[in-house]
């Protein structure tokens, strides 16, 4: 009789606990996957941003100006452009985001007849240093125009999963202390900080070295071919969709860009993407040394820039009010 | 179909269950043991129904020449001895064919200076373990220490299902008597909730810790170009920890899924990390094949009766087969090779007679173990020299925190920076090196539970926590480590 009991209770507690869990993340909602909002929870938690913002644009009708990049393009208010171009704007900053990334985008937006009229696509150096792309984008079957069945998640783990309940924790600790986050997207996709951070040119050191050791493997690196031909493929889908394609590489702290010019075989590596960028399409090089870069009031860190920064960014590169950037052209458009 | 999947749990296994003891219900034993056999089939058919027919003649085969073998052998112009050779090297024939030719044909085009296509085969699953199993069948039935003259039974002992992928690998006679007994033809409660338990371990194991390992060592092995010291300790430590839990893990729930049909699988591992010597060590680390490579090659060798020399060349060549069983590449016969060189440098310190202390006799067999695994997991010798090199020579790194905090170790003259980043470790990882280190070494195995299990408020809250954790990490599944061999 005892081993009956046990039985019966081996299956009964863990349906309980696992059903608990599943039914709390439900409720929260900590990824925004449902449209009800019992709770009426105004943060959400989730880490997964590329999640969250592949579900906000299938919800948006028509998106006029995409912002395309990493990150490190999070702090570009979308609103910027929408006062350049009109219509509505939307940022696709997504962590670790690539020409992949965006090229895989650009594809669903094109299968849904959604396409922008503007792009900008930022492009960070790091993310050429080799073929490999952020498990994320594999398991977002709006992104992964490669069908490269990763295995990695599936709809359930977004209401059962570590993530999912820690993101849970986070956001019902959040929602009941009426705490804003310190950073949030907005509805834009514009990453919203209330407590801006800022750094100094000592972390900003310490933060360079360890990347040019550890992210640019001291220039032991190949320039990848699949993202460069990424680029190349939105490069031409633009083309064939008349859309205003504006391409830019993204700064780094001088500090870090120094450092880089120091080591001869990483130095030839940034010049090689460069040379080879060029040749797919003309772009804005904001990945130089200049005052701007040298400030360290415009960075939070050694390679993300702020807001205010941001802001002189655009304005350089569609209105060319505030600050010089280096403007590569192709040999073929100077031809 | 993997036991670590939503379709084996959800679906195939209780539906295996409940008819199987549906059918004995009804006193219909050759149904219930055919329908055990088509779900076995069906079982190893989810990966790639290319295999059914392999499988189907191989079993065929060796049933035919197995029961020639019998007592009522007749004797014609065929002797039993060379029919039991026709046996065995057929059954590698087939195994080589498919496992070793392309390693063949590499070392051939490159002593030869020829250029060979290489076939390309893929590995059909299972094959190692199926064909070992039944090669002892073939022997045991011409030592007459097994018969079989049903071809249902025969199917049954090699399909049936917890057992047929990566083993334990079973004999004929210690299988057939428990599908044979009439104690077993009904449910059984004591059996179930054991079996219950140790499949909720083996999952635990599997997909919470030997999966959070493989992260980390698959970074290591397959990704970094270099490691610094602490990056390759955990690099081989995590590999070290990834492989006993997948296979332990994989070896509990086959154990588990097996209780559920009253059937006892042998025990395949014995807290193997808990071994003081390399011979303790091969006690208790994957028994059933220890036990195969020592009654089917040592022992027909000569084993330990032709002298020290001799005895000593045996065990090298019984470990070197042992290492190119589980791969073709040269990295498992150098594996195999250093295991069998300290089990002849273990025997000849036994002969001296001198005793180390148990502590410090562990210390030296766990680490030769974590060394020599390097080895077996590397894809080539650039990443085994990559890591070793790492562990031995590579940079100490301290962090910025540790720096400020102990301003004296700048005299040390150390390289400072991040401390894992080549293989994606955070202040988790050693963390979790250590805990498992406490679970190998101090925690009750399975095999004890298997034996002494009786439920408990404990072993419900263990097996609950650990069915929950599972369902929280299923989103990542992957297969099994020996599924490779």
């Amino acid at each position: 009789m005892i081993y009956k009991k046990f039985i019966l209770l081996f299956f009964l507690l863990p349906f309980l606990l696992i059903g608990t869990l599943f039914s709390l993340n439900l409720l929260i909602d900590p990824f925004g996957i449902t449209d009800y909002n019992i709770l009426n929870i105004k943060y959400k938690m989730a880490r997964d941003d590329r999640t969250e913002k592949v579900e906000r644009i299938k919800k948006i009708k028509q998106i006029d100006n995409l912002i395309l990049g990493s990150s490190r393009s999070q702090h570009i208010d979308s609103a910027i452009l929408t006062k350049y171009f009109g219509g509505y704007s939307y940022n696709f900053g997504v962590g670790g985001g690539n020409s992949a990334d965006a090229l895989g985008l650009l594809l669903y937006l094109e299968s849904k007849d959604k396409l922008p009229k503007n792009i900008l696509l930022t492009l960070d150096f790091s993310t050429f240093k080799n073929d490999e792309l952020h498990p994320s984008f594999y398991k977002l079957p709006e992104l992964n125009f490669l069908n490269k069945d990763m295995k990695e998640e599936n709809q359930i783990a977004k209401f059962l999963s570590i993530d999912a309940i820690r993101a849970s924790f986070k956001t019902i600790k959040a929602h009941l202390k009426h705490t804003v986050p310190n950073s949030y997207f907005n509805k834009e996709g514009f990453m919203v900080s209330n407590k801006p951070k800022t750094t100094d040119a000592e972390s900003i050191n310490k933060l360079s070295i360890s990347y040019v050791n550890n992210v640019y493997k001291n220039g032991d690196m190949k320039i990848s071919k699949a993202r460069l031909n990424n680029v190349q493929s939105i490069v031409n889908l633009c083309k064939k969709h008349n859309i205003n394609l504006t391409v830019t590489l993204t700064p780094v702290a001088s500090i870090q860009y120094k450092l880089i010019q120091k080591n001869k075989k990483l130095l030839n590596k940034m010049q090689e993407l460069k040379v080879k960028l060029a040749t797919i399409t003309p772009f804005y090089d904001a990945m130089i040394d200049n005052m701007y870069v040298q400030d360290v009031n415009n960075f939070e860190d050694n390679v993300h820039t702020n807001e205010k920064y941001a802001e002189m960014y655009l304005a350089s590169i569609y209105k060319r009010e505030y600050i010089e950037l280096t403007k590569l052209k192709t040999s073929q458009n100077q031809n | 179909m993997l036991f670590n999947s939503y379709e084996f749990i959800f679906f195939f296994l209780p539906f295996t269950f409940f008819i199987y003891f549906y059918l004995l219900n009804k006193r219909l034993l050759s149904g219930a043991k055919g329908f055990l056999v088509f779900a076995s089939l069906f079982f190893y058919s989810w990966w790639n129904i290319a295999y059914l027919p392999l499988i189907l003649s191989s079993m065929l085969f060796n049933y035919v020449v197995g029961n020639s073998l019998n007592e009522n052998f007749k004797k014609t112009k065929v002797t039993k001895k060379t029919l039991l050779i026709f046996g065995i090297i057929s059954n590698i024939s087939l195994l080589g064919y498919f496992k070793y030719s392309d390693f063949f044909i590499e070392n051939f085009n490159l002593l030869s200076d020829s250029s060979i296509s290489l076939l390309h085969l893929a590995l059909p699953l299972a094959i190692s373990f199926f064909t070992f199993q039944q090669i002892a069948y073939l022997v045991d039935s011409y030592r007459g220490e097994t018969k079989e003259y049903d071809f249902l039974n025969y199917a049954l002992f090699v399909t049936f299902f917890p057992q047929l992928i990566a083993g334990p690998i079973v004999h004929h006679a210690e299988m057939m008597p428990q599908f044979a007994s009439r104690w077993n033809l009904a449910k059984n409660y004591k059996n179930i909730a054991t079996g219950l338990f140790i499949f909720s371990i083996g999952l635990f194991k599997k997909v919470a810790i030997a999966d959070t390992f493989a992260v980390w060592a698959s970074n290591g092995f397959d990704h970094a170009s270099s490691l610094n010291m602490l990056e390759a300790w955990a690099t081989s430590l995590s590999y070290t920890f990834q492989l006993y839990f997948d296979f332990s893990g994989y070896t509990d729930m086959a154990i588990g899924a097996a209780l559920l049909f009253n059937i006892r699988l042998p025990i395949n591992f014995n807290s193997p990390y808990k071994a003081a010597s390399i011979q303790d060590f091969w006690r208790r680390w994957h028994i059933t094949l220890s036990r195969f490579l020592k009654d089917y090659i040592y022992i027909p060798l000569g084993g330990n009766r032709k002298g020290t020399v001799r005895t000593y060349n045996n065990l090298l060549a019984t470990f070197i087969l042992g290492g190119i069983w589980h791969g073709a590449g040269w990295t498992f016969v150098f594996w195999g090779f250093l295991h069998g060189m300290a089990l002849v440098i273990n025997h000849m310190w036994k002969f001296l007679g001198i005793k180390l202390p148990t502590v410090f006799a562990w210390f030296i067999t766990f680490n030769f173990v974590n060394i020599t695994w390097v080895f077996f997991r590397a894809k080539e010798w650039d990443d085994a020299v990559k890591v070793l090199n790492g562990m031995f020579f590579g940079d100490f790194i301290i962090s910025h925190k540790l720096l400020e905090k102990a301003q004296f170790l700048s005299l040390l003259n150390l390289k400072v920076g991040a401390w894992l980043p080549n293989i994606s470790g955070d202040q988790f990882t050693y963390t979790f090196l250590f805990m498992a280190l406490f679970l190998v070494l101090f925690a009750k195995n399975s095999t004890y539970y298997m034996y002494h299990f009786y439920p408990s408020k404990k072993l419900l809250l263990i097996s609950t926590l650990s069915i929950t954790v599972v369902a929280l990490m299923f989103n990542k599944i992957s297969e099994f480590l020996y599924f490779n061999f």
